[in-house]
């Protein structure tokens, strides 16, 4: 990971900050001027960089092994380069990571960056679970005096925002209107310059990166969550195989989640932890082979596993419904339907859906076509300004989060 | 008194009264009869910053105020609503759902006498606080005055532990009641299960995220600095709890 170089300043605060957290510097700093050399400086300068990197890693380590966690950064007003009266104004959640990643991709741009409060949790989520809402945008617009700084009325939201904020609404209640940026932030840059988004902006994507990242994550949360209970069975000595197996299956199935045998993810889970169940179980044809009551609890191990692994990782994915919320929440599932006369044809729907579930018909009608692919986020229910959109399974629409 | 509890009677409208005076042992009764009687008089024009069920809007109103009273819980405004529906003070209050944030929008400059907000800073980030009291003075008129109650740091060093110390458990029995507030339609063993299954991750979320409230440090300091002069500043219940009485400056 690479550290953010620029350090923006904080608004409203009487002294600027930068993000790192503060006592990392001067140490760093101390150590890097032990060379009193001048030409020793460039170096010395690396080395403090080297050292605050070193200081952030356990947030870092943290951050990717328990993503599911909130980590809270202060929420406030960040000025990207220098920005002027007519410079963009973009607006984000205090999810630590996020504004972490928001200022690598905005690095070399002049903008204002609103960080809105939503208890430290990120964009999706919070938008979807309330916490990133039309008052949270109020709420940082006012404190940041934003409208103070800038001649024009207008925000760019982050895409996945739309679960939570309608912007028909905001306009109403704030004066300012909004339009949604792209899903990734690396994308800002290019549509800052051309203003447009490509289809590849609008909608997610599930690269291996970012499925390795989900890995990581659900490995995390599962290993805090159960290591427990095979413990309670076997003794506290299975707890590092427990690990193990977890991680391979949680690897194992992001990796071949578009590819493995199976209709559900249990399945396809299971497909990987019967592998190494058979692979275990073989081993007795062999003349060296471990103690039968090693395989036995090898075998429980992998079951365990994989069922875990199978039933979470939709909920670790952008592409296919939380069963979480659906046990938990009494979630429901989403069958969409528009109203033909309702819909004003403002594809505003299409817009928002991080998957590709409308499309136009001839009349220039919207229509829900592609029901296979909903994530069931919701944002077009959200967003619809005529309320066309309906769930035929409840009237009265209970989102089911996508993403944890 | 830690009242961070308050967070989970804020999902009971109806009852909320009633706990918030267990909560304050008593005293949140008398703070409210203490306030209507210096801040209330026919005529007076009065803006409530998070009303609550409306207790002591109606209180204020009983003794002649004109009351506008704010909130952003759809719910307790309704529970406001139905306590002065059929009495003859309906007239004089006005209820509106409007967080503290939309002040700016909705009332003019100098548009009240008297600006009142009991716990309702504590709930907000210290930006929020600093930018709702500079909204308060402006719409107060000239020596109009501002009337704030909440939760503070204790100033011995003592009490101030013991607030800490008293808070925690608090504040952890809160955050762990309010995860099941999703789940109110699931069965008994759907949340047995659940608290099973995210215990750890709750715990971990609960030492990572800050408290829903806070108490407020240097509250007359922030009021002063907001551009008021303080009148009167009042300890309760062993300096966790206080009223700042400050003016608008003409």
């Amino acid at each position: 990971m690479t550290t953010i170089a620029p350090a923006p300043e904080m608004g409203g605060e009487p002294k600027p900050q930068p993000p790192q957290p503060p006592q990392v510097k001067p140490i760093a700093a101390s150590l890097g001027n032990q060379g009193s050399k001048a030409e020793r400086r460039p170096s010395g300068n690396s080395f403090a960089a080297f050292l605050a990197t070193i200081g952030q890693l356990p947030k870092r380590i943290f951050q990717t092994v328990f993503r599911v966690v909130p980590y809270p950064t202060k929420p406030g007003l960040i000025r990207i380069g220098n920005p002027g009266r007519t410079s963009p104004v973009l607006v984000t959640t205090n999810y630590d990571l996020t504004v972490r990643r928001m200022l690598r991709a905005l690095k070399g741009l002049d903008c204002y960056l609103l960080v809105a409060p939503s208890a430290g949790i990120d964009v999706w989520c919070a938008a979807t679970g309330g916490r990133f809402s039309i008052a949270n945008v109020i709420s940082i617009l006012k404190t940041s005096r934003i409208g103070e700084l800038v001649s024009h009325r207008r925000l760019i939201l982050p895409q996945l925002s739309a679960t939570g904020i309608n912007i028909f609404e905001l306009r109403k209640r704030s004066g300012w209107s909004a339009v949604f940026g792209p899903v990734r932030a690396e994308d800002i840059p290019e549509y800052l310059a051309t203003r447009r988004r490509a289809e590849s902006m609008i909608r997610v994507s599930f690269t291996v990166t970012e499925r390795l990242e989900m890995a990581t994550a659900m490995w995390g949360s599962l290993c805090l969550r159960y290591t427990l209970f095979p413990c309670l069975i076997f003794g506290w000595g299975i707890a590092p195989w427990f690990l193990v197996i977890v991680g391979i299956l949680s690897v194992g199935v992001a990796l071949g989640c578009f590819k493995l045998p199976g209709k559900t993810f249990v399945q396809k889970a299971g497909f990987l932890g019967l592998l190494g169940i058979v692979a275990l179980v073989a081993t007795l044809l062999f003349p060296w082979h471990p103690t039968t009551l090693f395989i036995i609890k090898g075998v429980v191990l992998a079951a365990l596993a994989s069922f875990l692994a199978g039933t979470a990782f939709p909920s670790y994915s952008p592409l296919w419904p939380c069963g979480y919320s659906k046990l938990f929440y009494g979630a429901c599932d989403l069958r969409l339907t528009v109203i033909e006369e309702q819909c004003i044809g403002c594809k505003i729907c299409d817009l928002v859906c991080p998957v590709e579930c409308f499309s136009l018909t001839e009349n220039r009608k919207m229509i829900f076509a592609d029901a296979e692919i909903c994530v069931g986020c919701g944002a077009c229910l959200i967003q619809c300004p005529t309320d066309a959109i309906i769930n035929e399974v409840a009237s009265e629409h209970r989102i089911q989060t996508a993403h944890g | 008194m830690p009242y961070v509890l308050m967070k989970l009677f804020e999902e009971a409208p109806r009852r909320f009264d009633e706990w918030m005076r267990i909560l304050t042992l008593g005293r949140l009764p008398e703070i409210r009869e203490e306030i209507a009687s210096s801040a209330a008089a026919p005529g007076v024009q009065v803006l409530e910053i998070g009303c609550g069920p409306g207790t002591l809007a109606s209180l204020l109103a009983s003794r002649g105020a004109n009351v506008a009273a704010i909130d952003s819980s759809e719910e307790m405004l309704q529970e406001a609503k139905r306590k002065i529906e059929g009495l003859d003070i309906k007239t004089r209050v006005q209820l509106k759902n409007l967080s503290a944030m939309e002040i700016e929008d909705q009332f003019a400059e100098r548009t009240f006498d008297r600006v009142i907000g009991i716990l309702v800073l504590s709930e907000l980030t210290d930006d929020e606080i600093d930018y709702i009291l500079d909204e308060c003075r402006r719409v107060l008129k000239s020596n109009g005055q501002l009337f704030v109650v909440d939760e503070v740091e204790p100033e011995k060093v003592l009490r101030r532990w013991l607030l800490r110390g008293l808070r925690c458990p608090m504040r952890l029995v809160t955050f762990l009641v309010l995860q099941a507030k999703d789940l109110k339609s699931s069965s008994l063993w759907k949340k047995v299960l659940y608290y099973v299954i995210e215990f750890p991750l709750m715990l971990l979320t609960f030492l990572v995220v800050p408290p829903a409230t806070h108490p407020i440090t240097d509250l007359d300091e922030r009021v002063k600095s907001a551009g008021f002069r303080i009148v009167k500043s009042k300890n309760f219940l062993g300096g966790t709890l206080r009223l700042v009485q400050a003016e608008r400056p003409a």
